[in-house]
Order: C-alpha cells, then sequence, then structure tokens
C-alpha cells in the first residue's frame, strides 16, 4: 500500500488514506459514465423526438402536389394536432421554394442553409424566444428536375417536452451513479473496517501481553501484507531478549568472576590482621597480591569486551589500515619475557608483501595478546608457538599455533564465549575478546584442534584492506 | 390609403355611362379557362368563379369557362407560368387582385414586372378583412391589438401570403397604427385566404388577415367565423352593415382590393380585345350586380387599357409602400 505523495503521512488512519485514493477515483470514473449518459441519453432523446418530427416532415412533403403547375399544399393539421398533443408543445412549419415565389407557414423560422437536395437535417434553433428544434428537408420540386427549383419543407416544434424527457432521464442516471456512489462507499468503508480489524486485534494482542513478556506475536490468523511487519517485530524483540539475557549473564559472570577473589582476599586480610608474626603476614599479603593481580587482570579483559563491543569500536575506536605481521610482531615482543620465562619459542611467519586490514590497532592488540597469552599459559613448557599469517580469496587469516593439549569437543565449541574457560585458571574472557575484535573488523575466529599432532589453531580471519 | 376608392369609384361611374353598345366582333377562344392561382377558397376562387357564372349567364361566351387552381405563392407560380410557359395561350385568363399587384412591386413574382402580361379587365372590388373565430376572445380589432401589444407571440396571424403580402401589409399597418412592431409580430403565411380560414377553423391561427369577400362567403357557406374589421371607407351594405370599419376603431386603414383578370404576353391584340369586350358586356348585364353582391364584392367595371393604366399607377402606389415598411422592391 503505498502512501499519497507529499505531506506529513504519520498518523494518518489507513482509512482516511484508503479513501483519499479511492473516493475520488470513484468519483471520477463515476463523473466520467454520467457524461457518457448524459451524451447518450440526449443522443437518444433527439433522436426519438427528431423521428417524429422527420414524420411530420414526410407528411407535408407528401401533401404537396405540383399537378396543376403550380405549387400546393394541403397541410396536415390532423397530423400537427397530434403531433402537439404528444410533443405537449407548439408545432412550427415552413414550406418555401428556392426561387422565392412560394413561402408558406411561418415564415420567420430559422433557416437551415447549406443542405444538399434530398437532405433531411435536424438543428437547434430560437423561434420568437423559444428554444425549438427544426427538421428541413430539401428536394426538388419536380422530382424529373434534380437541378430545377428546390423545395424546403421545416417543421420544428418547441423543446420543452424534449427537453424535461431529457432532464428526466439524466436525473435519473444522476440518481443511479449517485446511489452506486454511495453503495461502493459503504462497502468499501465495511471492507476497511474489516482489512484493518485484524491490525486492531494485534494491538489489543500486544497491550494484553504483560511488560515483561517478550514472547513471540501470533501471526497466522493475521493479513498476509502485515505478517512481515509483525515479524519483523518478532525478530527485533527475539534480539531483545538475547541481548538482556547476554548481558544479566555477563553481569552474573562478570560480579562471580570478581567476587571469587575479593572474598578470598578478605580472607587472607582477616587471617593476616590475626597474625602477629611479621612474616607470616608478608607471606599473607604476597598471596593476596597474587590473587589481586588475576582481578586486575579480569577487569581489564572485561573492560576491553566492553570497548570491542561498544558500536563494534568503531566510532570511538577508529579503525585504521594495519600491517598485520608488524602488529603480530609488536605482540610477540610485548610477551616475549613470558615465552622466555616459560623456555618456550615462538615463530612468526608471513608472506613478503604486507598483508594489511582494516582494525582499531589498540584492540587488535589486546586479540592477539589474549589468543598468545593463552597459548603460553595452557602448553607445557619449552613448546613451540608459530604464529602464521596468509592470504586467500580476498581475506587475511593469522593462525596461532601452539602444542598444546587442544581442547575437547564442548569446549570447541564454546570457544569465544565468555567465562568459559577450559580450566579454572583463565577468565574465559581472552577468546571472547578476540572474537568480538574479529567481528568488528568484518571477520570471524576459528578454533580447531591441530591433526598433525597435539595442539590447537586460532585463526583471526578478516577481510584484507 | 384613400386614393384607391377614388379612383375606383371614378372609373366605375365612366365605364358605366360610355360603354352602351359591347360589340363582340371576333370568335371565341377554344376551351376558356380561368385560372385561380391558389387553392379553392379564396379570393381568387371567387373572381374565377365570378367570371365563370356571369360570362355564361350575360351571354358573352358559348362554351362554359373552366375553372383550375395553380396555387404558389399567391399567384406567383401562376404569374411564371404564363409568362414563360404558356405565354400565347388566348382561351387562359389568369385571376389577380390587389395582392399580385403589390407582390409584383416586389418583385415576388420572380423576374418579371406588371409589364409582362396584358391585363384585360377589372371585376369587382373587396376589402381587405379581419377575421377570427366566431367564438373567439377578441371582439374588436382594437382589442386584437391590445392583445398582440401585450404578448406578440400569443396572437398568431394568419394570412395568405408572406411577409411583405398584401395580407401582411394590412396585419403591419394595424400593428404599426396601434404602436406595435410590426417585425415581432407571429405571421403565419398561407397558400391564399381559403387555407387560412380553414386553419382559422382549426383553431391554428389566431386570426386571419383576409379579405370581405372570401370570408363572408366562408361564413355564407357556414363557417363559424365572424369579421372583427372591414378596411373601407365607410361601413358596406347590406349584411356587411353590422361590421365596424377600421377606422372606426381608430385604425385609420384602408384596404381595398381590385379583383380582375390578365392573360399571357403573347395574346393577340384580337383575342385580348375579345375578352376585354367579353367583359364590358358582361359588367352592363342586369344580373351583374346581383352576381357581385351575392358573392360581397363591389362595382369596379374597367377593362382593356384603362385596366392596364391602373394597374400601372397601383404598382408605382404599392412600390412606395412597401419601401415604408422596409420592404425590398424593384
Amino acid at each position: 500500500m503505498s502512501m499519497p505523495a507529499g505531506g506529513d503521512r504519520s498518523g494518518r488512519r489507513l482509512a482516511v488514506t484508503l479513501g483519499f485514493w479511492i473516493v475520488p477515483a470513484i468519483v471520477v470514473a463515476m463523473a466520467t459514465t454520467l457524461w457518457f449518459s448524459a451524451t447518450t441519453i440526449r443522443e437518444m432523446a433527439d433522436s426519438a423526438y427528431d423521428r417524429s418530427l422527420a414524420g411530420a416532415v414526410r407528411a407535408i412533403d407528401a401533401n404537396i402536389s405540383t399537378e396543376s403547375g403550380g405549387v400546393g399544399v394541403e397541410l396536415p393539421y390532423n397530423l400537427f394536432a397530434f403531433f402537439q398533443l404528444t410533443a405537449q408543445g407548439k408545432v412550427y412549419f415552413n414550406v418555401s421554394t428556392s426561387d422565392g415565389l412560394v413561402q408558406i407557414g411561418d415564415v420567420l423560422l430559422p433557416q437551415t442553409g447549406g443542405l444538399a437536395s434530398g437532405e433531411l437535417r435536424f438543428e437547434d434553433g430560437t423561434y420568437f424566444g423559444e428554444q425549438i428544434r427544426i427538421g428541413t428537408l430539401k428536394r426538388p420540386l419536380d422530382a424529373g428536375k434534380p437541378e430545377g427549383t428546390q423545395i424546403t419543407i421545416q417543421v420544428a416544434e418547441t423543446k420543452v417536452s424534449r427537453t424535461s424527457f431529457r432532464n428526466e432521464l439524466i436525473l435519473r442516471a444522476v440518481l443511479r451513479d449517485l446511489l452506486v456512489v454511495a453503495v461502493i462507499a459503504a462497502l468499501l468503508a465495511v471492507g476497511v473496517f474489516l482489512a484493518v480489524k485484524p491490525l486492531n486485534r494485534l494491538r489489543e494482542a500486544i497491550d494484553a501481553k504483560e511488560p515483561d513478556d517478550l514472547t513471540p506475536v501470533e501471526v497466522s490468523s493475521l493479513p498476509l501484507e502485515v505478517i512481515p511487519l509483525v515479524q519483523a517485530m518478532n525478530g527485533l524483540m527475539q534480539r531483545t531478549v538475547d541481548q538482556a539475557e547476554q548481558q544479566r549473564r555477563f553481569l552474573d559472570d562478570a560480579s562471580h568472576q570478581l567476587r571469587t577473589p575479593m572474598t578470598i582476599l578478605r580472607t587472607q586480610i582477616d587471617y593476616a590482621l590475626h597474625q602477629d608474626n611479621l612474616g607470616e603476614i608478608r607471606q599473607t599479603l604476597g598471596a593476596s597480591r597474587d590473587v589481586l593481580e588475576r582481578a586486575v587482570r579480569t577487569t581489564n579483559q572485561l573492560l576491553a569486551l566492553a570497548k570491542a563491543r561498544t558500536h563494534q569500536g568503531t566510532e570511538i575506536y577508529p579503525q585504521t589500515v594495519l600491517n598485520l605481521s608488524e602488529t603480530a610482531a609488536d605482540t610477540i615482543r610485548t610477551l616475549w619475557p613470558r615465552i622466555r620465562a616459560r623456555r618456550m619459542d615462538c615463530v612468526l611467519e608471513a608472506p613478503d608483501d604486507p598483508v594489511c586490514i582494516l582494525a582499531n590497532e589498540g584492540l587488535l592488540q589486546e586479540a592477539f595478546m589474549n589468543i598468545l597469552d593463552n597459548a603460553v599459559s595452557y602448553t607445557q613448557e619449552g613448546s613451540l608457538i608459530a604464529v602464521v599469517i596468509r592470504q586467500q580469496d580476498g581475506t587475511a587469516a593469522i593462525d596461532f599455533i601452539d602444542e598444546g593439549p587442544g581442547m575437547n569437543a564442548e569446549e570447541l565449541a564454546h570457544a569465544g564465549t565468555r567465562f568459559r574457560s577450559g580450566n579454572t585458571k583463565g577468565s574465559g574472557l581472552g577468546l571472547a575478546i578476540a572474537l568480538t575484535v574479529a567481528r568488528a573488523s568484518g571477520g570471524t575466529m576459528v578454533v580447531k584442534n591441530r591433526d598433525d599432532r597435539s595442539g590447537l589453531i586460532v585463526s583471526i580471519v578478516v577481510p584484507e584492506a | 390609403m384613400t386614393f384607391v376608392p377614388r379612383a375606383v369609384m371614378t372609373a366605375a361611374l365612366a365605364s358605366a355611362a360610355f360603354w352602351a353598345t359591347p360589340s363582340i366582333a371576333f370568335a371565341e377562344p377554344k376551351n376558356p379557362e380561368c385560372v385561380a392561382p391558389a387553392q379553392p377558397g379564396g379570393g381568387f376562387d371567387i373572381t374565377c368563379k365570378l367570371a365563370q357564372a356571369t360570362l355564361q349567364e350575360s351571354g358573352a361566351v358559348k362554351s362554359p369557362v373552366r375553372v383550375s387552381y395553380m396555387p404558389g405563392g399567391i399567384g406567383a407560380v401562376a404569374y411564371n407560368a404564363i409568362v414563360g410557359q404558356r405565354r400565347a395561350e388566348p382561351g387562359t385568363i389568369v385571376a389577380f387582385s390587389a395582392g399580385s399587384l403589390l407582390n409584383l412591386a416586389q418583385g415576388k413574382f420572380g423576374a418579371y414586372t406588371e409589364k409582362d402580361v396584358r391585363w384585360v379587365a377589372s371585376v369587382g372590388a373587396d376589402y381587405g378583412a379581419v377575421v377570427v373565430q366566431e367564438n373567439s376572445e377578441f371582439t374588436s380589432l382594437s382589442g386584437l391589438m391590445e392583445a398582440i401589444k401585450k404578448d406578440p407571440t400569443s396572437v398568431i396571424i394568419g394570412a395568405g401570403g408572406t411577409i411583405g403580402s398584401q395580407d401582411w401589409m394590412k396585419a403591419a399597418m394595424a400593428a404599426r397604427a396601434a404602436g406595435i412592431d410590426y417585425k415581432a409580430m407571429r405571421f403565419v403565411a398561407f397558400e391564399g385566404g381559403g387555407d387560412c380560414a380553414t386553419a382559422l377553423q382549426g383553431g391554428h391561427v389566431s386570426v386571419c388577415m383576409n379579405d370581405v369577400g372570401d370570408s363572408q362567403a366562408a361564413i355564407d357557406g357556414g363557417a363559424p367565423l365572424k369579421l372583427l374589421a372591414i378596411f373601407s371607407e365607410q361601413r358596406l351594405p347590406g349584411k356587411l352593415a353590422g361590421v365596424p370599419t377600421a377606422a372606426e376603431q381608430g385604425f385609420d386603414i384602408k384596404w381595398p382590393i381590385v379583383r380582375g383578370f390578365y392573360v399571357g404576353p403573347e395574346v393577340s391584340d384580337a383575342d385580348y380585345k375579345w375578352w376585354s369586350d367579353a367583359f364590358a358586356a358582361t359588367m352592363k348585364s342586369p344580373g351583374y350586380e346581383e352576381a357581385l353582391r351575392k358573392r360581397n364584392l363591389f362595382p369596379l367595371p374597367m377593362t382593356g387599357e384603362e385596366t392596364t393604366a391602373f394597374v400601372k399607377k397601383q404598382v408605382v402606389a404599392y412600390k412606395a409602400l412597401a419601401a415604408e415598411f422596409g420592404l425590398a422592391t424593384k
């Protein structure tokens, strides 16, 4: 249903819009039919009345005698009287010859010019202020001499009867058409009401819902045109439900993650407060410091995740074109002391040409850092980590390949989901951050076990810039 | 319009005094025919019937005169036929009236003038009359004019002949005298007074501007008509004495009508003289006056050259009158 062009369309009733288009269409259609009807009626009335005029003309014609050599016209008064009675008006006649010798009847009747010999023509005219219809016949006076003297016979009648007859017919046509318009309008009104009714039902159904009831609206009973709209609304509501659920879980998990270290800290502080032995206190505070460091790291990761999710990061954290191998090398350099502390090694394999993607540098480093840190943390000392950058079909990929134990099926399925760490040491935020960053650059993250040996491959795949 | 009757009366006296001995010296034309150039029942018919009856009665013709009708344009068609195709028929006389002369004066008789035929005789005088139905709402000429003045379209004026004809002229003169625009009159033309009288009886017209002769003949024949006015100098005698003149009713209009005959232009002098003499003799015969009276006509005897001179004088006078009413003349 297209809306009328221009104007403020908001808040207009659907019925009004329908009326706006349909009523003028009906009026125009009706006006057109009416005009045609009126024209037809006029022609038909004229044709019917003209036929009786023609009869009168022929009657006079038949009564013209030229036997004696003169021009004798026997006027059919009986016919006129009858004619006048039926026509309910006045009848005039005129007979004249082209040589001007004979002129009989209402000599002032308007002449019909340009008649061909033998032609009978009808015309409107005025006679003593009255509208009249004139039938004129012109023919040769002597049938044997078609080019000779012509005789013209005119019969005219006042148009009162004809006009009132015609107006009566036109009035009926108008009334009929008005009735049709009224019926159509009524049917339309009913139709529109019935068509809009499901929408009202829909509104009532939505109004009747509890404020926290976000279950989808039933669409089976709705008009076809409305179903996609309601489905879209249902989808929107579903996303809202999902989002709310995610946020609730995030909050739950975050609280849980932070409460554990807090509880440990309070226990340790309580223990330390009851100690007199300075060494004992120092040892306890040292343990507390470890706990606190873990808590700080978790908090930082939560913040990073929140940052990465903010409007996909693009507005507040502008994206620039980055060389993947440079960013990866930076990350490796940053984590190098940790890698070396575990006596591990890390190699970076990249194509000669720079592989560039569009991303926020800080967030990308954060993502790499988390993946690499996981690889360092969850593998045995002395193992090797390979970072491989490759290009395929317009995308750039970076694989972090370790020699650790890998993940079981359930862990793989939930990789990237927050707080789903395979062990108790990690928060599970690392891969979630990496996934979010990859999505912010229009890419994704793939986690799988190595085929050749035990180990995990975490790949970030994003479109090349 | 007083000059016509004066001339008529002078002529009447003169002819009565000097044509004492008619001599019919030439042979009678074969198959004598009187053409009434209209439908039966009008003034031309009466003129021909008068000739038919009196010529026989007086013994001027031996074989009976046949009356034939050639309607069309109040004599126009017949005039054209006589001047065009039947130029030399010795036995054919055609009736004419003042109306014929008025039409001639306006060129309504086609290309021909009054010089194109030979005028034989004037056999009587008639007067214009206003005729209505016997039970008409109109009782006087002034009442009629009042009604026309109030609503010109309400009164249908019937007349023999179209606009410019003598009947129209009578109506126009009356209208002018009443202060009515004569062009606004609703006017219906007929092929002679007879047709108009028929239409009047049928109620198709309100009034006929006819002549005394044909109207009174119709009334005498039982037609339910009455005369509202006669366009004569004085009241007419006899049964017409009860009809007021137009002048009496405030309309100073006189319309005497000469009635007579003409023959074709190539009719020989001998035949022309024969007809002229025959009429002269007949008009002096004892029964002629009674024949006129019976037909509500009045004496206006003229024959031969006297008739021709009279016709020429009348045509000149009618041209002036037609011009006065804005009609075309030639």
